[in-house]
């Protein structure tokens, strides 16, 4: 019993000294480790007569107890000292710079596009991709262009001969969704566009566009003015509406310009929608029956809208943006201020 | 085109303020662009679309007007003169004295002609000088004067010859002969081409038809008799010859977009009792009139079943007929629908769908309910090429890398692909003339412009090669690969392994895992380069740009470029990944060091131990390579950890160093020594 005794009074002494956790961790493996100094008491006690075995046992358990909660004391002890310690020698300074993990960033551009796309997928559109580079007979010919007709003047083209252009509009895709399929659909694409245009703040020959188009039974034009305010709704909040007025496109006939309502003055007038309380945001109208006719599609069954908008235009509006050559310079001090 | 209201006002009585009546042709179509103060009160500039050259004229404004609200807009006593032609009471009379002969009906259905005698080129009037100038054109002299002044007015464009400066004072409709050429009022020599169609006199040309007037017949101080020029030309063969003469006036501009061939009669009368009010001077009695091919207007089935289907709004018969009417149409009614017969002036009108959007251009597109379409219920999305793209863009997104967007045209670069290019005719300019065959000369351009801080750029998009345009991903990685940062100032540069590292996560994160091989592309350093395969499919490339080439594009010379081509990423089979239980044991860690020869590529020890190591092997990592002192020339010292766990025990220590022993063992066979 008295062997015991010793131990824990030795062992609370040493305890007591212990300067460090990490000594502290020691001497408790030391003492009541698996190959600790009780463990080997514990053994003699095979050498004890049997009415002595419980006493003495019950006498180690409690001495281990107590020196356990002797060391936990003794720790928190430690611990307290040691977070005082480092407190004074650490001061903090939550001013100075964190450490920062590289974000990427998508392209002004690609953001307008990718939030087009969740509007038009949501309203059931399927997105497709078709060539920069494409056919005559899809940018102009399948669209009802005439030759020779002055609707191709605002259509400077670039040609790669004569069968083959860059792409004036993303319109042409119609031709490639016609030849595949068969209606009812509803389609849309988005990408570049070329026109040769001499390159200013307002101008350029690269620029972006966003096509879609449905046929189907019954579609109307009350249809497409639906479908494009919940679309401009998607896009600007929901307060925008969306106004036609009557314009002209050989590939749409009743042809319409369509313009919301200002979202940024509430209609009241101001610098983005030049005090009119409207911002005009692209073309739109009835598929030509002309077109359905090419396409051996029964006209009175189907009809069908389309409209398209450019993609640059969103992004000048909403961050104000003046110069459109800012797009395709990737100046990271321009890009980087439009974080997603 | 710009139009005084005053003048307007004079075919159309209304109260209308001018912004209002700005606003109702915005929403007839021709959208105002700007109002303009003039001398004469305000200035509507406003846009007529191609198809409608009726609206060139103050005439077609106020026809427009009075269409679309027929309460606010009435008609004048000279709108009601003007639509019945101005007579002067003399046109069914021929006019003596000189011959008008067509022998291209096609291109010239119908050619008029009135003759002036004693008509000397004085200042015009006042009246008439202010509105030229208010619209924009410059006054010259009377004659010259009246003629744009009627073609503002009515839309027709007019010509004037001096008479006695017409050989055998005749005028010929024709094409040109080889061999003859003009010399136009700007005073250049043109040269004619077979198709061009000319106003000659009995001996050569005298003007370019439609386009412009030849200098030798032109009107002048001493020009007493005159033939007045009034014609109807095909509209495409204007558009032709004035493009293949570079030439555009505004009467090419009208004659382009269709001149009413009813109204050339009335355009002489217009200009003879102008001139007779200003001058005094009669015009010769009677009139030439070639009219060879009056145009054919067929009538159309306009149901209104149609119209409401169309425009998604019931419009009344009654006003989509009265509607139609007050357009110039003839309307009956057969069997429940109407049968409308448009005006001459209306060539774009062909189908029943045309006169659909007349209606409802009339009723008001404001009064298109807002609904959405029902019927087929269609599920939205992405079609498997986009939706790739969308994925790639959004993986580099994850990885760290910041997009951009390059120029399609471009110049010869010597980061280009080897291979057969894509040129432009007509470039903006020389060294905008090639399709691009790489991303990478746009993303080295990129570099550039940003030079001086660490960049991960990537871009997606099409390049042109060989035939192909296809979808490919560019990247750049040059600098530090952690920013930089007071505790962390030795982050280490992006390098080819950071590259490959890069590639092999993107494979990773596109479920198509990627192989990588020596590669010997002339762009790249020979040993800092690697080709991607994945399923045997060469997918592209990556590596450290030469130093000359970077240098010459002002790219930092450690910078790691690289390009992938989608379209062959996307034929790659997508893995599925399929599910493993996750063991709940603890796992033990077990390294090893060994030196072995250069030569041997790591793949092949790795390989080796996870074969030997089996089941238990969770995860294999090199954490070391060592060369130099120490170790034997031609070799190096490697430090592979193991990681390994049992599916459905705890992995004793002794059964964790039975793997290593086994594991060891295997990588001896290649070569290794333990160290
Ligand atoms: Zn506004």
């Amino acid at each position: 019993m008295n062997q015991i005794e010793t131990l824990v009074r030795k062992a609370e002494g040493e305890v007591n000294e212990a300067s460090t956790l990490k000594a502290l961790q020691e001497m408790q493996v030391r003492y009541l480790g698996r190959h600790g100094e009780f463990t080997a008491l514990l053994r003699a006690i095979g050498g004890l007569p049997a009415e002595e075995k419980p006493a003495f046992g019950k006498a180690l358990n409690e001495a281990k107890a107590r020196l356990e909660n002797i060391i936990e004391a003794r720790r928190a002890a430690l611990r307290k000292e040691d977070e005082t310690r480092r407190h004074a020698a650490e001061p903090q300074d939550l001013t100075m710079p964190g450490r920062r993990m590289r974000a990427g960033l998508p392209h002004v551009l690609s953001q307008a596009a990718d939030r087009i796309k969740a509007a038009l997928i949501g309203l059931g559109f399927e997105l497709i991709e078709t060539p920069e580079l494409e056919l005559v007979k899809y940018n102009f010919t399948a669209l009802n262009y005439p030759p020779d007709h002055p609707a191709m003047d605002d259509q400077d083209t670039f040609y790669v001969d004569d069968d083959h252009v860059m792409r004036t509009h993303t319109t042409p895709f119609q031709g490639r969704v016609f030849e595949e399929r068969r209606p009812p659909f509803r389609i849309f694409t988005i990408g570049r566009c070329f026109r040769n245009e001499a390159v200013d703040r307002t101008h350029h020959h690269t620029f972006h566009q966003v096509d879609a188009f449905m046929v189907d039974e019954g579609v109307s034009m009350a249809h497409l003015r639906g479908t494009l305010g919940a679309f401009a709704r998607a896009m600007f909040g929901p307060s925008v509406t969306v106004r036609f007025r009557p314009d002209y496109f050989p590939f749409v006939e009743p042809g319409v310009d369509f313009a919301i309502s200002c979202p940024f003055c509430e209609g009241e007038g101001c610098v983005v929608c030049k005090r009119s309380g409207w911002i005009e945001l692209g073309g739109a109208g009835m598929v030509h029956p002309d077109i359905l006719e090419n396409y051996d599609i029964d006209t009175d069954r189907y009809t069908g809208f389309a409209f398209g908008l450019g993609v640059e235009r969103i992004p000048i509006m909403r961050y104000r943006i003046d110069d459109l050559r800012l797009f395709m310079e990737n100046d990271l001090r321009f890009l980087e201020q439009f974080q997603a | 085109m710009k139009l005084t209201v005053e003048w307007l006002k004079e075919f159309v009585r209304t109260d209308a303020a001018a912004d209002e009546i700005g606003h109702t042709l915005t929403m007839l179509g021709m959208e105002l662009e700007r109002m303009e103060e003039s001398p004469l009160g305000p200035v509507l500039d406003f846009k007529v679309t191609p198809n409608r050259g009726d609206c060139l004229s103050v005439l077609g404004v106020a026809r427009e007007l009075c269409a679309k609200d027929a309460a606010r807009y009435r008609p004048t006593d000279l709108m009601r003169e003007c639509v019945n032609g101005f007579a002067l009471g003399d046109e069914e009379e021929t006019a003596v004295g000189a011959g008008v002969e067509v022998l291209d009906p096609d291109l010239c259905p119908r050619y008029g002609a009135r003759l002036f005698r004693g008509l000397a080129p004085a200042q015009s009037s006042e009246r008439i000088q202010g509105r030229l100038l208010a619209c924009g054109m410059r006054p010259i002299n009377v004659i010259v004067d009246m003629t744009n002044y009627v073609m503002l007015e009515l839309g027709q464009p007019l010509h004037a010859f001096d008479l006695d400066l017409l050989a055998g004072s005749k005028v010929v409709v024709r094409r040109p002969r080889p061999g003859e050429t003009l010399k136009t009022l700007d005073g250049i020599e043109r040269k004619l081409g077979p198709d061009m169609l000319m106003i000659c006199d009995a001996d050569r040309p005298v003007a370019v038809a439609g386009v412009m007037g030849g200098e030798d017949s032109e009107v002048s101080g001493s020009t007493k008799n005159l033939l007045l020029e009034s014609a109807h030309f095909d509209p495409r063969s204007i558009r032709r010859t004035r493009k293949a003469l570079g030439l555009s006036t505004d009467a090419s501009y009208r004659f382009e977009r269709y001149v009413d061939p009813e109204g050339v009669v009335r355009a002489l009368n217009r200009f003879a009792l102008l001139v007779r009010k200003d001058t005094g001077t009669e015009p010769v009695n009677g009139v030439l009139d070639v009219y060879a091919r009056p145009p054919e207007r067929k009538p159309a089935k306009v149901r209104p079943s149609r119209w409401n289907l169309v425009l998604g709004v019931e419009v009344p018969e009654a006003a989509a007929a009265t509607g139609l009417q007050a357009l110039g149409c003839r309307v009956t009614e057969e069997n429940g629908s109407l049968v409308a017969t448009p005006p001459s002036w209306r060539a774009d009108l062909r189908r029943e769908d045309d006169f659909v959007e007349e209606i409802g251009r009339l009723w008001g597109y404001e009064k298109i309910p807002e609904s959405l379409p029902i019927g087929s219920t269609l599920q939205g999305g992405e079609t498997p090429e986009p939706a790739l793209t969308s994925r790639v863009k959004r993986a580099m997104l994850r990885l760290g890398f910041t997009e951009v967007i390059n120029h399609t045209f471009g110049d010869l670069s010597p980061l280009d692909a080897d291979g057969e290019r894509v040129r432009l005719r007509n470039p903006v300019a020389p060294e905008s003339a090639l399709l691009r065959c790489s991303l990478l000369p746009g993303l080295a351009a990129c570099a550039a412009r940003n030079r001086g801080r660490p960049l991960f750029l990537f871009e997606a998009g099409k390049v042109f090669l060989n035939g192909r345009e296809f979808p490919a991903l560019g990247f750049l990685m040059s600098g530090r690969l952690l920013e930089e940062h007071w505790e962390n100032k030795e982050s280490p540069a992006a390098d080819l392994a950071a590259a490959k590292g890069m590639v092999d996560l993107l494979g990773e994160l596109l479920r198509r895992p990627f192989e990588f091989q020596a590669n010997d592309d002339k762009r790249f350093h020979r040993h800092r380069q690697a080709k991607v395969l994945a399923g045997g499919r060469e997918l592209g490339l990556f590596g450290q740009v030469l130093p000359e080439v970077a240098d010459g594009l002002h790219v930092r010379e450690d910078a790691m470029m690289g390009e992938l081509d989608l379209e062959a990423i996307l034929s790659v089979p997508e893995a599925t990944p399929r599910y493993r239980p996750i063991s709940p044991f603890p796992a033990i860690r077990r390294d090893m060091a060994m030196a072995i020869s250069s030569k041997v590529p790591y793949s092949e020890l790795e390989s080796a131990v996870r074969e030997a190591a089996g089941e238990t092997l969770e995860r294999i990592w090199l954490f070391d390579v060592y060369e130099g002192e120490g170790i034997e020339q031609g070799k190096h010292s490697l430090g592979i950890a193991m990681l390994l766990r049992h599916p459905e025990r705890t992995l004793t220590d002794e059964e964790a160093n039975d793997v290593r022993e086994r594991a060891f063992r295997a990588l001896e066979a290649l070569g290794a020594t333990r160290r």
